[in-house]
């Protein structure tokens, strides 16, 4: 099967988050805005209102404000259309396995390889607009048996789905040459030459377009063509969540953070519970005008993957929060994730398994952090300090034969050590003794002690040793 | 007549009242000790008679006792039976180093042995409680020395709901006032064992103290009876 695609243009993908997030809100939008790009200084999106006031894509601020006075002008920002792009591919990633985003405002889907799954182009398009329509974002759409080809024509707003190729082939054919991606200049002097269209251009016989235009023209018009295979590379979601939600209107009240933030954990229960994980913990950041930023990060015993679940803490954390300055955008990242783990439970066990033991373990490194969870592990050696050790409980298990001892010794090991061991300074009777233990000579850490078991007055029962060479007498353990 | 209508009424009321507290589980009666209703041997016959069948399974378990005087050793037949369950030991913050080799020797899966260094006491409770009430720990050991009524509560209520069994061991300067939990021991070192004295036991009379020999699990710690030497009046008697 010859390979397909389909293009999805979003032209005004800031505009349309931006009015996304006011629905958020629940703010009415019946102000008209403007997405302004600064550098050429024209309006690049408008919305309905500003539309019927009379403004245009193109006009200059100056234009713009004169026609409507109450008129909300945002900056255009790049890198958050991009951010909403990947958003866009997290959703569409349900339905379809090859994307490649197209920065700042369109995605490529290869679609031949998902049509045998949903049975035809038209049961295909419909599952994806099912996917799209929710987010609530402007777009055209074409497909396109190359992937500039499918790109051109949704960017044109043909807005056609349809795997008829030589039908496709058609209307490429008709677009002009200014809508393409080709230089300007190249544009120009085609036109000279009496070249609008691409299918006059396809017409050119190769050799003479190869002599007169620069490499990147050929090679654009090839990939166009299909003559040469375009390489893509395909999108993959992302192992950890974050989103930016951008406010239209600045709050400095906590409590009205309550809704965008709701918003935001439902994005991430989406998130989370495709994969089957749950996460510990939930870090918000409320981007503040004027000064540093500030974040809460709330965290839940249980790990959890459910919006209300987390809602419901993060009101408490919103409670005691108060605002130095507005709040214009925030930010939701998610903390450590876990597999969720299905419960080991016995039927017959009622009060059995609310966590298994990994989640449990999971749950106590998350709040009491590194180095605080051991196994205990005995190391095959006779040298009672080299027999012991605590492994942290989060590593990977190193297998090691287990040490053997002998059955008469096994009672006589204390249940604590004292590590190093301490001098003894009290008065004791030895009841047990003496176990002489050699060893260490091979690594030049030789020791000779003599072990015994000592009672305090107290009726404790130590370990001790003795040193028979200095006569130095150490408590190692204590028989608890 | 109406004297015996009055009684009668009395007897309904009084019968009514009652009934209510026995259900609050507010009024004890004495008239049926109720063995605790899970128990596991504890490894000594003396001391399950004296408990009515061993340690409990689940609840809290306070032991008065000094470090190294054998309370560990007290614990130790329980604990190893109980971790024939495929579940976790939980040693949180325990004041020397855990002995693995002892735990090895006596077939403790290791790996099934949990050791939780919470950096304060809050920590260490939490942790407590989190082991408790996930029901993939039978058995979780403290040392925490400061604790109130409320907090025993909770660590009451997570005991339940996991099906595990926690033990405080307090130093006795610590423990003035009494906490709510299901057993309280009180021990004291003993020449060839130790000493219990039952402080509390939930539902149940008091009893009086008693002395545990340990010779049958810890031959060796007991000292040896010497034999050959005769009390001194036989001597001169001889």
């Amino acid at each position: 099967m010859s390979p397909f695609w389909l293009y999805l243009h979003f032209p005004s993908l800031q505009l349309d988050a931006l009015q996304k997030s006011a629905a958020v809100q629940e703010e009415n939008a019946t102000l008209p805005i403007v997405i302004l790009d600064k550098n050429k200084n024209e309006v690049c999106q408008l919305n309905a209102l500003a539309l019927e006031k009379g403004l245009s894509l193109g006009m200059g601020l100056a234009t713009a404000a004169l026609l409507s006075p109450d008129l909300i002008v945002v900056p255009y920002h790049q890198k958050g259309e991009e951010k909403t792009l990947s958003e866009i591919a997290e959703a569409l990633y349900n339905t379809t396995s090859d994307i490649t985003l197209f920065p700042p405002n369109g995605v490529l889907l290869r679609i031949h390889n998902m049509l045998s799954l949903y049975g035809g182009l038209d049961a295909y398009w419909t599952a994806l607009k099912l996917q799209l329509n929710p987010l609530k974002i402007q777009y055209h759409y074409a497909t396109g048996t190359t992937p500039y080809a499918a790109r051109l024509l949704a960017q044109s707003q043909r807005n056609i789905v349809t795997n008829d190729a030589r039908a496709l082939k058609k209307i490429l054919n008709h677009i002009p040459l200014t809508q393409t991606d080709l230089p300007a200049k190249a544009v120009i002097q085609l036109k000279r030459t009496g070249i609008e269209k691409i299918g006059e251009l396809f017409n050119v016989p190769k050799g003479a377009l190869a002599k007169r235009f620069d490499i990147k023209f050929n090679q654009y018009l090839r990939r166009l063509s299909g003559e040469l295979s375009h390489p893509v590379e395909f999108f993959r979601p992302k192992e950890k969540f974050e989103r930016e939600l951008t406010l239209l209107f600045d709050v400095e009240h906590s409590p009205r953070l309550i809704k965008p933030i709701a918003h935001l954990l439902e994005m991430l229960e989406r998130f989370l519970r495709h994969r089957d994980w749950l996460t510990y913990n939930v870090l918000i950041t409320l981007h503040l005008r004027d000064t540093q930023p500030l974040t809460m990060d709330i965290g839940s015993a249980q790990g959890d993957y459910k919006a209300s679940a987390w809602l419901e803490l993060a009101k408490l954390k919103l409670e005691k929060l108060t605002l130095d300055a507005p709040t214009f955008a925030l930010t939701l990242y998610s903390g450590v994730i876990q597999q969720r783990h299905s419960d080991i439970s016995d039927l017959f066990n009622s009060s059995a398994g609310a966590l298994s033991y990994a989640q449990l373990l999971s749950l106590l490194n998350a709040k009491l952090g590194e180095n605080k969870l051991f196994h205990p592990e005995a190391i095959n050696d006779h040298r009672p300090e080299a027999v012991c050790e605590y492994r942290p409980a989060m590593a990977q298990k190193i297998e090691l034969n287990p040490p053997k001892l002998s059955p008469e010794k096994e009672r006589l090991r204390p249940s604590f050590l004292f590590s190093p061991p301490r001098p003894l300074k009290e008065k004791t009777t030895l009841i047990f003794g003496p176990e002489r233990l050699c060893s260490g000579w091979w690594e030049n850490k030789a020791f000779l002690r003599d072990y015994f078991i000592a009672r305090t007055q107290k009726g404790r029962l130590y370990w001790v040793f003795r040193t028979p060479k200095k006569n130095r007498w150490f408590v190692h353990g204590i028989f608890s | 007549m109406i004297n015996i209508l009055y009684l009668f009424t009395v007897y309904f009321i009084m019968n009514h009242i009652i009934e209510n507290l026995i259900n609050k589980r507010t009024l004890w009666q004495g008239r049926h000790t109720p063995s605790l209703e899970k128990a596991m041997q504890s490894g000594y016959p003396e001391l399950d008679n004296q408990l009515g069948g061993g340690f409990p399974t689940q609840g809290v378990m306070e032991l008065q006792t000094e470090i190294g005087i054998g309370e560990f050793r007290l614990l130790f037949p329980y604990l190893r039976s109980r971790h024939q369950e495929p579940r976790m030991l939980v040693y949180i913050a325990p004041p020397m180093m855990v002995n693995s080799e002892m735990l090895a020797a006596a077939k403790i899966d290791l790996d099934r042995v949990l050791i939780i260094q919470g950096s304060d006491d809050a920590e260490n409770l939490w942790s407590a409680e989190q082991c408790l009430k996930s029901g993939c720990c039978h058995t979780v050991l403290s040392w925490q020395k400061a604790l109130h009524t409320h907090q025993v509560k909770r660590l009451q209520l997570a005991a339940q709901k996991g099906d595990a069994l926690q033990v405080l061991f307090r130093p006795q300067q610590a423990c003035i006032n009494p906490l709510p939990v299901t057993l309280s021991l009180k021990l004291s070192a003993q020449s060839e064992g130790i000493h219990v004295k039952v402080n509390k036991r939930k539902g149940n009379w008091e009893k009086p103290e008693f002395d545990l020999n340990m010779r049958t699990h810890w031959p060796e710690l007991v000292p040896k009876r010497a034999n050959n030497v005769l009390p001194f009046p036989n001597v001169r008697a001889i």
